[in-house]
Protein backbone atom coordinates (compact mmCIF):
# COMPACT_ATOMS: atom_id res chain seq x y z
CA UNK A 1 0.00 0.00 0.00
CA UNK A 2 1.39 3.18 -0.84
CA UNK A 3 1.79 6.77 1.01
CA UNK A 4 -1.14 8.29 -0.76
CA UNK A 5 -3.07 5.17 0.14
CA UNK A 6 -2.30 5.09 3.94
CA UNK A 7 -3.17 8.54 4.27
CA UNK A 8 -6.61 7.73 2.52
CA UNK A 9 -7.19 5.23 5.16
CA UNK A 10 -6.31 7.41 7.82
CA UNK A 11 -8.47 10.13 6.88
CA UNK A 12 -11.45 7.74 6.59
CA UNK A 13 -10.79 5.97 10.09
CA UNK A 14 -10.63 9.45 11.56
CA UNK A 15 -14.00 10.93 9.99
CA UNK A 16 -15.60 7.59 11.26
CA UNK A 17 -14.09 8.18 14.72
CA UNK A 18 -15.30 11.64 14.61
CA UNK A 19 -19.06 10.49 13.55
CA UNK A 20 -18.93 7.90 15.83
CA UNK A 21 -18.13 10.11 18.71
CA UNK A 22 -21.10 12.70 17.56
CA UNK A 23 -23.50 9.96 17.33
CA UNK A 24 -22.80 7.37 20.04
CA UNK A 25 -23.88 9.94 22.80
CA UNK A 26 -27.01 11.03 20.84
CA UNK A 27 -27.97 6.94 20.45
CA UNK A 28 -27.30 6.39 24.14
CA UNK A 29 -29.60 9.00 24.81
CA UNK A 30 -32.56 7.67 22.74
CA UNK A 31 -31.50 3.92 24.26
CA UNK A 32 -32.16 5.86 27.96
CA UNK A 33 -35.61 7.49 26.68
CA UNK A 34 -37.29 4.58 24.82
CA UNK A 35 -36.13 2.73 27.93
CA UNK A 36 -37.70 5.23 30.07
CA UNK A 37 -40.85 5.15 27.98
CA UNK A 38 -41.48 1.39 27.78
CA UNK A 39 -40.71 0.32 31.55
CA UNK A 40 -44.06 1.27 33.55
CA UNK A 41 -43.57 1.99 37.04
CA UNK A 42 -44.21 -0.44 39.40
CA UNK A 43 -48.10 0.72 40.31
CA UNK A 44 -47.99 0.92 36.79
CA UNK A 45 -47.22 -2.45 36.33
CA UNK A 46 -49.44 -3.44 39.35
CA UNK A 47 -52.76 -1.64 38.06
CA UNK A 48 -52.12 -3.24 34.33
CA UNK A 49 -52.35 -6.67 36.42
CA UNK A 50 -55.33 -5.96 38.21
CA UNK A 51 -57.02 -4.21 35.40
CA UNK A 52 -60.41 -6.10 35.12
CA UNK A 53 -61.28 -6.87 31.97
CA UNK A 54 -64.18 -5.49 30.48
CA UNK A 55 -66.63 -8.14 29.03
CA UNK A 56 -68.13 -6.68 25.51
CA UNK A 57 -71.30 -8.32 26.31
CA UNK A 58 -71.84 -7.32 29.59
CA UNK A 59 -74.89 -4.27 29.49
CA UNK A 60 -74.08 -0.96 29.23
CA UNK A 61 -75.52 0.82 32.03
CA UNK A 62 -75.46 4.02 33.51
CA UNK A 63 -73.15 3.88 36.44
CA UNK A 64 -72.97 6.55 39.23
CA UNK A 65 -69.08 7.57 40.11
CA UNK A 66 -69.02 9.84 43.16
CA UNK A 67 -65.78 12.67 42.41
CA UNK A 68 -65.45 15.52 43.90
CA UNK A 69 -68.31 18.31 43.28
CA UNK A 70 -66.80 20.99 40.61
CA UNK A 71 -68.80 23.61 42.90
CA UNK A 72 -67.37 22.68 46.15
CA UNK A 73 -64.43 20.96 46.52
CA UNK A 74 -65.16 19.57 49.97
CA UNK A 75 -68.24 18.08 48.77
CA UNK A 76 -68.94 14.81 46.27
CA UNK A 77 -71.04 15.04 43.57
CA UNK A 78 -72.49 12.36 41.13
CA UNK A 79 -71.46 11.85 38.12
CA UNK A 80 -72.95 9.60 35.48
CA UNK A 81 -70.80 7.31 33.13
CA UNK A 82 -71.79 4.44 30.82
CA UNK A 83 -70.41 1.36 31.96
CA UNK A 84 -70.37 -1.97 30.41
CA UNK A 85 -70.63 -3.91 34.37
CA UNK A 86 -70.79 -7.03 34.81
CA UNK A 87 -73.49 -8.59 36.39
CA UNK A 88 -71.49 -10.32 39.11
CA UNK A 89 -70.89 -8.37 42.25
CA UNK A 90 -67.08 -8.71 42.79
CA UNK A 91 -66.45 -8.07 39.07
CA UNK A 92 -68.98 -5.13 39.08
CA UNK A 93 -67.23 -3.62 42.15
CA UNK A 94 -63.81 -3.95 40.39
CA UNK A 95 -64.64 -2.64 37.65
CA UNK A 96 -66.44 0.54 39.17
CA UNK A 97 -63.32 1.02 41.78
CA UNK A 98 -61.30 1.33 38.76
CA UNK A 99 -63.24 3.64 36.99
CA UNK A 100 -63.10 5.93 39.78
CA UNK A 101 -59.23 5.76 40.37
CA UNK A 102 -58.65 6.37 36.27
CA UNK A 103 -60.68 9.88 37.89
CA UNK A 104 -63.09 12.24 36.10
CA UNK A 105 -62.18 14.12 32.78
CA UNK A 106 -61.20 17.02 35.07
CA UNK A 107 -58.13 15.97 37.24
CA UNK A 108 -59.36 18.73 39.83
CA UNK A 109 -62.40 16.97 40.53
CA UNK A 110 -59.97 13.43 41.57
CA UNK A 111 -60.87 12.08 44.93
CA UNK A 112 -58.31 9.37 44.90
CA UNK A 113 -54.75 9.66 43.75
CA UNK A 114 -53.41 8.56 41.09
CA UNK A 115 -50.77 6.34 40.84
CA UNK A 116 -52.99 4.31 43.82
CA UNK A 117 -54.42 0.69 42.39
CA UNK A 118 -57.15 -1.37 43.46
CA UNK A 119 -55.08 -4.56 44.02
CA UNK A 120 -58.10 -7.11 44.69
CA UNK A 121 -61.62 -7.07 45.60
CA UNK A 122 -63.65 -9.43 48.21
CA UNK A 123 -66.71 -9.71 48.83
CA UNK A 124 -68.20 -11.63 51.84
CA UNK A 125 -71.24 -13.85 52.40
CA UNK A 126 -72.65 -11.11 54.73
CA UNK A 127 -72.04 -8.48 52.42
CA UNK A 128 -68.85 -6.85 53.79
CA UNK A 129 -66.90 -5.74 50.97
CA UNK A 130 -62.77 -5.78 51.29
CA UNK A 131 -61.09 -3.40 49.28
CA UNK A 132 -57.44 -4.18 48.83
CA UNK A 133 -55.39 -0.83 47.49
CA UNK A 134 -51.93 -0.43 46.64
CA UNK A 135 -49.80 1.45 49.16
CA UNK A 136 -50.29 4.45 47.17
CA UNK A 137 -53.80 5.05 48.46
CA UNK A 138 -52.37 5.68 52.07
CA UNK A 139 -49.00 7.76 51.14
CA UNK A 140 -50.61 10.32 48.36
CA UNK A 141 -53.76 10.79 49.87
CA UNK A 142 -53.45 14.51 51.03
CA UNK A 143 -53.46 14.66 54.98
CA UNK A 144 -55.86 16.13 56.88
CA UNK A 145 -59.88 14.36 57.88
CA UNK A 146 -61.67 16.62 54.82
CA UNK A 147 -59.41 14.93 52.30
CA UNK A 148 -59.21 11.33 53.85
CA UNK A 149 -62.93 11.87 54.34
CA UNK A 150 -63.61 12.67 51.01
CA UNK A 151 -61.86 9.52 49.57
CA UNK A 152 -63.21 6.84 51.54
CA UNK A 153 -66.92 8.74 51.22
CA UNK A 154 -66.30 8.52 47.32
CA UNK A 155 -65.45 5.08 47.36
CA UNK A 156 -68.15 4.34 49.74
CA UNK A 157 -71.07 6.48 47.46
CA UNK A 158 -69.76 4.79 44.33
CA UNK A 159 -70.13 1.28 46.20
CA UNK A 160 -73.30 2.21 47.07
CA UNK A 161 -74.64 3.68 43.81
CA UNK A 162 -73.52 0.33 41.30
CA UNK A 163 -73.21 -2.74 43.90
CA UNK A 164 -75.92 -3.10 45.69
CA UNK A 165 -74.63 -6.44 47.71
CA UNK A 166 -71.75 -4.51 49.07
CA UNK A 167 -73.43 -3.41 52.62
CA UNK A 168 -69.96 -2.36 54.55
CA UNK A 169 -66.84 -1.92 53.43
CA UNK A 170 -63.17 -2.54 54.89
CA UNK A 171 -60.10 -0.57 53.56
CA UNK A 172 -56.94 -2.54 53.04
CA UNK A 173 -53.44 -1.03 52.26
CA UNK A 174 -51.58 -4.13 50.32
CA UNK A 175 -53.40 -6.34 52.30
CA UNK A 176 -52.95 -5.61 55.56
CA UNK A 177 -55.30 -3.55 58.19
CA UNK A 178 -53.56 0.09 58.65
CA UNK A 179 -54.37 2.27 61.55
CA UNK A 180 -55.43 5.75 59.22
CA UNK A 181 -55.12 6.28 55.81
CA UNK A 182 -53.32 9.19 55.78
CA UNK A 183 -52.70 10.07 59.48
CA UNK A 184 -56.47 10.96 60.39
CA UNK A 185 -58.86 8.63 59.00
CA UNK A 186 -59.73 5.09 60.99
CA UNK A 187 -59.15 2.38 58.58
CA UNK A 188 -59.89 -0.60 61.67
CA UNK A 189 -63.35 0.62 61.60
CA UNK A 190 -65.85 -0.92 58.69
CA UNK A 191 -67.59 2.08 56.49
CA UNK A 192 -71.42 1.34 55.89
CA UNK A 193 -71.81 1.10 52.27
CA UNK A 194 -75.65 0.63 51.80
CA UNK A 195 -77.24 2.61 54.66
CA UNK A 196 -80.40 0.38 54.11
CA UNK A 197 -79.26 -2.88 54.37
CA UNK A 198 -76.95 -2.08 56.90
CA UNK A 199 -77.76 -3.09 60.68
CA UNK A 200 -79.52 0.39 62.16
CA UNK A 201 -77.92 0.17 65.93
CA UNK A 202 -74.39 0.67 64.28
CA UNK A 203 -73.04 3.07 62.09
CA UNK A 204 -69.64 1.62 62.29
CA UNK A 205 -68.38 -1.79 63.41
CA UNK A 206 -65.14 -3.37 63.66
CA UNK A 207 -63.77 -6.31 61.74
CA UNK A 208 -61.69 -8.93 63.69
CA UNK A 209 -58.93 -8.57 61.58
CA UNK A 210 -56.39 -9.49 64.21
CA UNK A 211 -56.61 -11.44 67.40
CA UNK A 212 -57.24 -9.74 70.05
CA UNK A 213 -57.87 -11.68 73.27
CA UNK A 214 -58.37 -8.64 75.02
CA UNK A 215 -60.83 -6.66 73.07
CA UNK A 216 -64.96 -7.31 73.79
CA UNK A 217 -67.01 -7.64 71.03
CA UNK A 218 -70.72 -8.14 70.41
CA UNK A 219 -71.02 -11.33 68.16
CA UNK A 220 -74.10 -9.99 66.08
CA UNK A 221 -72.28 -6.90 64.72
CA UNK A 222 -69.04 -8.73 63.70
CA UNK A 223 -69.11 -10.71 60.78
CA UNK A 224 -67.53 -13.95 61.21
CA UNK A 225 -64.14 -14.45 59.29
CA UNK A 226 -64.14 -16.48 55.86
CA UNK A 227 -62.46 -19.86 58.22
CA UNK A 228 -64.96 -19.31 60.68
CA UNK A 229 -67.87 -19.66 58.18
CA UNK A 230 -65.87 -22.02 56.56
CA UNK A 231 -66.05 -20.46 53.07
CA UNK A 232 -63.31 -18.32 52.01
CA UNK A 233 -64.67 -14.90 50.52
CA UNK A 234 -65.41 -14.36 46.66
CA UNK A 235 -62.53 -12.57 44.78
CA UNK B 1 -54.56 22.39 80.50
CA UNK B 2 -52.49 19.29 79.16
CA UNK B 3 -51.04 19.14 76.19
CA UNK B 4 -50.45 15.95 74.59
CA UNK B 5 -47.79 16.49 72.06
CA UNK B 6 -45.89 19.34 71.33
CA UNK B 7 -44.85 18.46 67.51
CA UNK B 8 -45.45 16.15 64.97
CA UNK B 9 -43.63 13.08 65.91
CA UNK B 10 -44.82 10.61 68.98
CA UNK B 11 -46.52 9.92 70.92
CA UNK B 12 -48.61 7.61 68.99
CA UNK B 13 -52.70 7.69 69.67
CA UNK B 14 -53.51 5.17 72.36
CA UNK B 15 -50.55 6.91 74.34
CA UNK B 16 -52.05 10.10 73.97
CA UNK B 17 -55.74 8.75 74.63
CA UNK B 18 -54.08 7.70 77.74
CA UNK B 19 -53.08 10.68 78.68
CA UNK B 20 -56.31 12.45 78.10
CA UNK B 21 -58.23 9.45 80.00
CA UNK B 22 -56.63 9.53 82.90
CA UNK B 23 -58.26 13.06 83.34
CA UNK B 24 -61.21 13.55 85.17
CA UNK B 25 -63.76 15.63 83.99
CA UNK B 26 -61.60 16.70 80.84
CA UNK B 27 -62.48 17.34 77.43
CA UNK B 28 -60.35 16.85 74.38
CA UNK B 29 -59.42 18.76 71.17
CA UNK B 30 -57.05 17.21 68.96
CA UNK B 31 -55.67 20.39 66.53
CA UNK B 32 -54.95 19.63 62.55
CA UNK B 33 -54.32 21.39 59.91
CA UNK B 34 -55.40 20.39 56.37
CA UNK B 35 -54.09 19.92 53.03
CA UNK B 36 -57.16 21.02 51.18
CA UNK B 37 -59.83 22.99 51.85
CA UNK B 38 -60.88 26.34 51.48
CA UNK B 39 -58.50 28.78 52.86
CA UNK B 40 -59.47 30.37 56.13
CA UNK B 41 -62.16 27.93 57.22
CA UNK B 42 -62.24 25.79 59.94
CA UNK B 43 -64.35 22.58 60.61
CA UNK B 44 -65.25 20.44 63.71
CA UNK B 45 -65.44 16.67 63.71
CA UNK B 46 -66.88 14.23 65.91
CA UNK B 47 -67.30 10.55 65.71
CA UNK B 48 -70.42 8.87 64.01
CA UNK B 49 -72.32 7.00 66.36
CA UNK B 50 -70.96 4.04 67.21
CA UNK B 51 -72.13 0.74 69.29
CA UNK B 52 -71.81 1.06 73.19
CA UNK B 53 -69.16 -1.86 74.45
CA UNK B 54 -69.42 -1.54 77.97
CA UNK B 55 -68.44 -5.08 79.40
CA UNK B 56 -70.83 -6.54 82.03
CA UNK B 57 -68.15 -4.80 84.91
CA UNK B 58 -69.29 -1.36 83.04
CA UNK B 59 -65.21 -0.99 82.17
CA UNK B 60 -65.22 0.49 78.64
CA UNK B 61 -63.70 -1.08 75.70
CA UNK B 62 -60.43 0.33 74.79
CA UNK B 63 -61.16 0.62 71.18
CA UNK B 64 -64.78 2.36 72.01
CA UNK B 65 -64.05 4.38 74.49
CA UNK B 66 -65.77 7.51 72.53
CA UNK B 67 -68.92 5.23 72.69
CA UNK B 68 -70.55 6.63 75.74
CA UNK B 69 -69.54 10.03 74.72
CA UNK B 70 -70.55 10.75 70.94
CA UNK B 71 -73.70 12.94 72.07
CA UNK B 72 -71.64 14.74 74.76
CA UNK B 73 -69.17 15.31 72.00
CA UNK B 74 -71.66 16.14 69.25
CA UNK B 75 -73.05 18.98 71.58
CA UNK B 76 -69.81 20.51 72.12
CA UNK B 77 -68.70 20.49 68.78
CA UNK B 78 -71.75 21.84 67.90
CA UNK B 79 -70.96 25.01 70.29
CA UNK B 80 -67.72 25.24 69.09
CA UNK B 81 -68.41 24.90 65.48
CA UNK B 82 -70.83 27.35 65.96
CA UNK B 83 -68.61 30.40 67.70
CA UNK B 84 -66.10 29.29 64.86
CA UNK B 85 -68.41 30.24 61.85
CA UNK B 86 -69.02 33.66 63.49
CA UNK B 87 -65.11 34.21 62.83
CA UNK B 88 -64.01 32.24 60.12
CA UNK B 89 -66.55 33.33 57.03
CA UNK B 90 -67.07 29.76 54.78
CA UNK B 91 -66.67 27.64 57.42
CA UNK B 92 -69.85 25.06 58.46
CA UNK B 93 -72.71 26.74 61.44
CA UNK B 94 -72.76 22.60 62.39
CA UNK B 95 -70.15 19.98 63.82
CA UNK B 96 -69.43 17.22 61.21
CA UNK B 97 -68.76 13.33 61.54
CA UNK B 98 -65.97 11.71 60.46
CA UNK B 99 -64.02 8.38 61.72
CA UNK B 100 -61.22 9.85 63.33
CA UNK B 101 -58.83 7.42 65.08
CA UNK B 102 -57.66 9.78 67.49
CA UNK B 103 -60.99 10.38 69.28
CA UNK B 104 -62.13 6.36 68.72
CA UNK B 105 -60.55 5.56 72.00
CA UNK B 106 -60.40 8.89 74.14
CA UNK B 107 -63.34 8.37 77.16
CA UNK B 108 -64.22 11.87 77.41
CA UNK B 109 -66.12 14.33 75.27
CA UNK B 110 -63.89 14.84 72.07
CA UNK B 111 -63.67 17.11 69.05
CA UNK B 112 -61.47 17.29 66.36
CA UNK B 113 -60.76 21.19 64.93
CA UNK B 114 -59.03 21.24 61.18
CA UNK B 115 -57.89 24.47 59.97
CA UNK B 116 -57.83 24.93 56.32
CA UNK B 117 -55.28 24.83 54.81
CA UNK B 118 -51.44 23.83 54.03
CA UNK B 119 -52.11 25.40 51.24
CA UNK B 120 -51.97 29.09 52.02
CA UNK B 121 -49.01 30.77 50.51
CA UNK B 122 -48.36 32.98 53.65
CA UNK B 123 -47.94 30.51 56.92
CA UNK B 124 -48.89 34.16 58.80
CA UNK B 125 -52.15 33.62 57.69
CA UNK B 126 -52.60 30.39 59.57
CA UNK B 127 -50.88 32.05 62.51
CA UNK B 128 -53.46 34.91 62.32
CA UNK B 129 -56.39 32.30 62.53
CA UNK B 130 -55.24 30.64 65.60
CA UNK B 131 -56.23 33.35 68.52
CA UNK B 132 -59.89 33.13 66.90
CA UNK B 133 -59.51 29.32 66.97
CA UNK B 134 -58.63 29.47 70.68
CA UNK B 135 -61.30 31.79 71.38
CA UNK B 136 -63.71 30.11 69.72
CA UNK B 137 -62.83 26.59 71.26
CA UNK B 138 -62.95 28.49 74.93
CA UNK B 139 -66.51 30.12 74.57
CA UNK B 140 -67.87 27.07 72.96
CA UNK B 141 -66.44 24.73 76.38
CA UNK B 142 -68.46 27.86 78.44
CA UNK B 143 -71.19 27.11 76.39
CA UNK B 144 -70.96 23.34 76.86
CA UNK B 145 -70.04 23.16 80.50
CA UNK B 146 -73.09 23.35 81.62
CA UNK B 147 -74.23 20.08 79.81
CA UNK B 148 -71.50 17.75 80.70
CA UNK B 149 -72.59 14.81 83.04
CA UNK B 150 -70.58 12.18 82.94
CA UNK B 151 -72.20 9.37 81.73
CA UNK B 152 -72.96 6.47 84.07
CA UNK B 153 -73.17 9.15 87.31
CA UNK B 154 -76.83 11.14 87.41
CA UNK B 155 -76.03 14.29 88.07
CA UNK B 156 -72.33 13.95 88.11
CA UNK B 157 -70.61 17.18 86.94
CA UNK B 158 -66.70 18.02 86.71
Amino acid sequence: MNGRWRTRLLVGLGVAVAIAAIYFPMLKRRVKTAAKITQPSEEQARRELTTTPTNTFDPLVKAKMFWASDEDESALAPITVDLALSPDPVLRAKQVLNTLLAGPVSSDLRTLPPDAALLAFYLLPDGTGLADFSEALATSTPSGIESEQLAVDSIARTLEANVPQVKRLKILIHGQEVDTLAGHLDLTQMFIVNTKAAQPSSLSVRVPMRPAATRSASPTSLPPTPAARGKGPRR
Amino acid sequence: MLQTRSGNENPSFDDRSAMANAQRGAVFVTLHISSTGLPGTVRVYTLPDMPSRASAGGILSWDFAQASYVTLSRKFGDAVQGQLAQRFKGSPSNVQNASVRQLRTTAAPAIAVELSSVSVQDRGDLNKMMPGVADAIARGLAAFRPSYVVPGETGAQP
